[in-house]
């Protein structure tokens, strides 16, 4: 088109193709915005332990449970290696299933020296949490932890040893979800408390605060 | 009118007409459910499903509901640190001061029930573990990894969305 000889109806022409120029601009800005990125948690943590260090050397408080088998599970007789301990329920779908895998990766990691820690799996559902049940759900996790049950009274001693809140809440359908506290606990090898790990450790946390414990008490 | 310009101003509408038309598409496509997967689980237990669901329209998006064959019952979840404040609410062991707040300030991890997840307009928004999810109870079958199962999503703003969630242990 020569624009210097353009009469008049060439002008509308111009408008639609500038219009057309926008339209398209607007109808593909939204392609170009980039989902935020997803932070990256472990590549700059150090060696150094990662959870709360507990100076105060305190023995923790013994129990005797019943394990995913069925046999009589006493915590005084494992001490002598690291004893990481959860807290959760098998009708928990969405946290429990995710620090079970925690514990699967952190064995994994650990390689070798996984032979040096002890994951447990200590129920706060013991209505419906029997051995049974239990064995099963720790099927999901290649049975990398042991998952413990017992009567009710015996249970809420534990979870009163351990600081461990646990709230049924009653659903309209007639079943109950529980609230429970989610830290993960770590026994030393000598038998002491000796760390928590917040609720958003992963399974790297756990590995390197297992690991730590570990090593610790053989140098 | 002269030639070139007739071709011109034809050609610009043809286009234009185009455009728009894909841009109704794109307004009804714009969003999109990603990186879907679902806890394995034994029939008459819970389970839950996890996904990205991106919204790359110009309007707010709600997610509000689920539907499947796969449980009694399907909630839209969310998995959070319960607050002192919840705790006076429905605390009926009030003189015990640890309850639900351990001696070193853990709270207690609670799921419950939320109206909606909203994607905002040209972003993203992720269920995920320990987060938001869709929650499955009484499951009407075991679900080991491998399986599939169809999951209906009920948004407020756009039409159902159906699609199959593949067990996955993760
Ligand atoms: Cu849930």
């Amino acid at each position: 088109m020569n624009l210097t000889t353009q009469n008049a109806r060439g002008f509308p022409a111009l408008i639609v193709i500038i219009a057309l120029g926008l339209l398209v601009t607007a109808c593909s800005s939204s392609d170009e915005i980039e989902p935020e990125p997803t932070p990256v948690a472990t590549a700059e943590k150090g060696d150094g332990p990662r959870g709360m260090v507990l100076g105060d050397s305190a023995q923790a408080p013994d129990f005797e449970l019943i394990d995913d088998e069925g046999n009589p599970f006493r915590l005084s007789d494992h001490h002598g290696r690291v004893i990481a301990m959860f807290f959760g329920y098998t009708f928990c779908p969405d946290i429990c299933p995710l620090t079970l895998m925690h514990m699967s990766h952190a064995k994994e990691v650990l390689g070798d020296q996984a032979d040096d820690a002890l994951f447990l799996f200590v129920t706060v559902d013991p209505e419906r949490d029997t051995p049974e049940q239990l064995h099963r759900y720790m099927a999901r996790a290649d049975h990398n932890a042991i998952g413990l049950t017992g009567d009710p009274d015996t249970l809420a001693q534990v979870w009163e040893d351990y600081s461990i809140a646990v709230d049924v809440e009653p659903r309209d359908d007639g079943s109950y979800l529980i609230g429970h506290s989610a830290q993960v606990w770590l026994i030393d090898p000598d038998g002491h408390l000796a760390m928590i790990l917040p609720p958003s450790a992963d399974g790297d946390d756990l590995a390197n605060d297992v690991r730590w414990l570990i090593n610790g008490s053989s140098s | 009118m002269n030639r070139i310009a007739f071709i011109t101003l034809t050609l610009a509408t043809l286009l234009m007409a185009g455009t728009l038309a894909g841009c109704i598409a794109d307004s009804r496509d714009s969003v999109s459910v990603e990186d879907h997967w679902g806890r394995p689980g034994f029939e008459g237990d819970n389970a839950a499903a996890y996904m990205e669901i991106r919204n790359d329209g110009d309007d707010d998006v709600a997610l509000i509901g689920a539907s499947s064959d796969i449980a009694e019952t399907i909630e839209i979840h969310q998995t959070r640190m319960e607050s002192p404040e919840d705790q006076n609410s429905h605390d009926d062991d009030a003189d015990d001061s640890e309850h639900g707040q351990d001696s070193h300030g853990h709270g207690m991890m609670i799921m419950e029930e939320v109206q909606s997840i909203v994607a905002s307009a040209g972003s993203s928004v992720l269920l995920e573990p320990g987060g938001y999810h869709v929650m499955f109870m009484g499951l009407t079958r075991d679900l080991e990894p491998g399986d599939t199962f169809s999951l209906t999503l009920h948004f407020e703003e756009i039409d159902d969305q159906t699609i199959e969630i593949t067990v996955e242990e993760r």
